[in-house]
C-alpha cells in the first residue's frame, strides 16, 4: 500500500473509531494497556478488540471444562 | 545435480564423482536464478558455503571419511542464529540486533555431518503466522503456483525445498509452521517430539510449544538430517537427555505390525474436498479403515491458541512498549490482545494440557499411528483474508492450523506427507506417540515407496 493510501485508510479507521459505540471490551483494553504501559493507537483498537474477543472465547471454552483441583499445570511441558 | 536429493549428493561427493565445491556453486547459481521468483532466501551465505565446500573436498582428497550429509546444501529459517548475521526472525526490529556470534546447535550438527549452509530463509514475522507472508521482506511464493501462499511461518523453507533451491531446510513449528508449508508446497516435513531436537541459539516464539525440524523432498533426506541433529544439548533446557535413536535403519520395513487409525470427529470437520481426498488416498494405501476420536481436540486447539497468544505477548512485551510501530500490524495487534488476557485463563489452558496429554497417550495403547489432515485446504492465494469452513466464512490467517494445533500442543512427533493432487498438493499428518519418530518416518517411507506421497517437481 502506498503512503497516501495508508494515510487515507488510517483516516477512515479513525473516523469509524470515533463513530463506533463503546464496546464492553474497551474498558479492559484501556485498563490493561495502562497497567502494562502499552501505548495503543486508536486506529489499532478495532483489530486488538477482535483478536481479544477471539482469544477470550478460546479461553472460555477451556474454562468450561471442569478439571480436578489437583490437576498440575504444564507450563514447562514434557512429552 | 539440479534437484538431486541430499542422499544422492552425499554419495556422489563421498565417492569423488562430484566435488563439494561444484555442488555448492550449482546450488548458489540456482538460488540466484530462482530466488527472485520465489523470495525464499533473505540471506545467501555464499562465501561461507564455498569455504566449507573447499574444506570438504580437501578432506576427501586427504583420504579422510566424510559425514553422511557431505556436500549437501541446506538453508535455515531466519530465526536460527547464523554466525555473522543478525537473527531477524522475520522482523524489522531484530535486524538491528548485533550479529550472532555462533551458529545454532542444529546448524553446527548438520555441518558436522558434512552439510553446507547456503543461507537464511524468509518467514512470517516472529513466527506468528500460517501464510508465509511478510510485510518487511515480501511473501514467500509457492513454487507450484507463484500467486499462492507457501504457508508459514516457515514459508521460505517450504519454497526453497519445493523449488529445488536446496534439498534440505530447517524450520520451526509452534502450532504447525513446518507442517503447513509442507502441505502447501507439497514436500515432507518432520516435527519431532517436543524436546527431541535442540533449540539452542534460535529466536523463540512460544517456549512451551516451540519445536524445530527438517523439510525435504523425500523421506530418506528427512531421516538422514533428523538422525544427524539428534542428541542432548545442555544449551537448551528443554532438550531431552535421551540416547541417540537413529531412524534411518527403520526405513524400508513397511508397516506390518503397526496399528493405525484415522482421527475422527474434530478432524473430519472443516475440510475442503482436496483434504478429504488426500486423507482417503493415504488411508486406502495403508489399509486403514478404523477411526478413533482424539478426545476434546477442539478444546485443545483453544488452549494452544490461548497459550500462544499470551506467551508470545510476554516475550514481546517490551518491544510492544518501545517499538510497536515497527511490527507487522497483523502480528502486533494479536500480540497486544494476548497481553490483555487474564492470567487465570493461561493457567487453565496449561492444566487442560496435562489432562489432554494423559487422555491422548491412552489412545496409543490401542494404536501406533494416527492419521489426520495437515491443512483444511491446498494453498490459498497470497493476500487472501478469509476462507469458508463448513459453510462459515472464517479469517484465514489464524485458522489454517486448526488440524495441526491439537497435535503439537502435546508435542507428538508428526511427519506431514505430501499427496500430489491437481492442481495443488496437500499433506496428511502421520502421528505417533512421543519419541516414536522412527514409526512416523517408517510409515511416510512406505507411502512414498507406494507413490501415494510424493514431492512433485514444480515447473519453474
Amino acid at each position: 500500500m502506498t503512503r497516501p493510501k495508508m494515510a487515507r485508510a488510517a483516516r477512515r479507521v479513525r473516523k469509524a473509531v470515533a463513530k463506533a459505540k463503546p464496546d464492553p471490551l474497551d474498558g479492559l483494553i484501556t485498563a490493561g494497556a495502562k497497567a502494562l504501559e502499552l501505548s495503543i493507537d486508536k486506529t489499532w483498537i478495532p483489530a486488538v478488540r477482535t483478536h481479544l474477543r477471539v482469544t477470550l472465547a478460546h479461553g472460555a471454552k477451556v474454562a468450561g471444562f471442569t478439571l480436578p483441583d489437583g490437576t498440575e499445570p504444564a507450563p514447562v511441558f514434557k512429552a | 545435480m539440479d534437484c538431486a536429493s541430499a542422499s544422492e549428493i552425499a554419495r556422489a561427493v563421498a565417492a569423488g564423482e562430484q566435488s563439494a565445491v561444484s555442488v555448492t556453486d550449482a546450488a548458489l547459481a540456482r538460488i540466484e536464478r530462482l530466488n527472485p521468483k520465489l523470495n525464499a532466501f533473505t540471506d545467501v551465505t555464499a562465501e561461507r558455503a564455498q569455504a566449507k565446500a573447499r574444506v570438504l573436498d580437501q578432506t576427501r582428497q586427504g583420504g579422510k571419511p566424510l559425514g553422511p550429509l557431505a556436500g549437501v546444501p541446506f538453508a535455515v529459517k531466519n530465526l536460527f542464529d547464523i554466525e555473522g548475521l543478525p537473527t531477524r526472525a522475520g522482523s524489522k526490529i531484530n535486524r538491528r540486533h548485533p550479529k550472532a556470534g555462533r551458529d545454532a546447535t542444529l546448524i553446527e550438527r548438520l555441518e558436522a555431518a558434512g552439510a553446507v549452509l547456503v543461507g537464511g530463509l524468509n518467514m512470517g514475522e516472529y513466527a506468528y503466522d500460517f501464510t508465509g507472508e511478510n510485510v518487511h521482506d515480501g511473501p514467500s511464493r509457492n513454487p507450484h503456483d507463484l500467486s499462492r501462499m507457501t504457508g508459514g511461518s516457515s514459508g521460505g523453507s517450504g519454497g526453497a525445498v519445493a523449488g529445488g533451491l536446496v534439498p534440505l531446510a530447517l524450520g520451526s513449528d509452534t502450532n504447525g509452521s513446518i507442517r503447513v508449508p509442507a502441505s502447501f508446497c507439497g514436500i515432507f516435513g518432520l516435527k519431532p517430539t517436543y524436546g527431541r531436537l535442540s533449540r539452542a541459539r534460535t529466536f523463540p516464539f512460544v517456549a512451551s510449544l516451540d519445536h524445530l525440524g527438517p523439510l525435504a523432498r523425500n523421506v530418506r533426506d528427512l531421516t538422514l538430517s533428523y538422525d544427524a541433529m539428534q542428541g542432548h544439548d545442555p544449551d537448551d533446557p528443554v532438550c531431552a537427555d535421551r540416547p541417540h535413536e537413529p531412524a534411518a535403519s527403520q526405513l524400508g520395513r513397511g508397516t506390518r505390525g503397526l496399528r493405525m487409525a484415522m482421527a475422527g470427529g474434530y478432524f473430519r470437520k472443516n475440510l475442503f474436498g482436496e483434504a478429504r481426498q488426500a486423507m482417503e488416498r493415504v488411508a486406502t494405501a495403508l489399509g486403514v479403515d478404523r477411526e478413533i476420536e482424539i478426545p476434546e481436540a477442539e478444546r485443545a486447539r483453544s488452549a494452544a491458541y490461548v497459550i500462544t497468544a499470551t506467551e508470545g505477548a510476554a516475550l514481546h512485551l517490551e518491544r510492544l512498549r518501545q517499538q510497536a510501530r515497527d511490527f507487522d500490524p497483523a502480528v502486533r495487534d494479536r500480540l497486544i490482545a494476548g497481553a490483555l488476557v487474564p492470567a487465570a485463563m493461561i493457567t487453565q489452558a496449561q492444566q487442560f494440557r496435562r489432562w489432554y496429554r494423559e487422555r491422548v497417550l491412552e489412545l496409543f495403547r490401542e494404536v501406533d499411528v494416527i492419521l489426520a489432515p495437515a491443512t483444511p485446504c491446498a494453498a490459498p492465494a497470497i493476500g487472501q483474508q478469509t476462507f469458508v469452513l463448513d459453510g462459515v466464512e472464517t479469517p484465514l490467517r489464524p485458522n489454517i492450523g486448526i488440524h495441526t494445533q491439537p497435535i503439537s500442543f502435546i508435542g507428538l512427533p508428526v511427519v506431514a506427507v505430501p499427496v500430489p493432487l491437481k492442481p495443488l498438493p496437500i499433506a496428511v499428518q502421520i502421528i505417533a506417540a512421543p519419541w516414536r519418530e522412527d514409526v512416523v518416518l517408517r510409515v511416510a517411507d512406505t507411502l512414498e515407496q507406494s507413490g501415494v506421497a510424493v514431492a512433485q517437481q514444480p515447473g519453474l
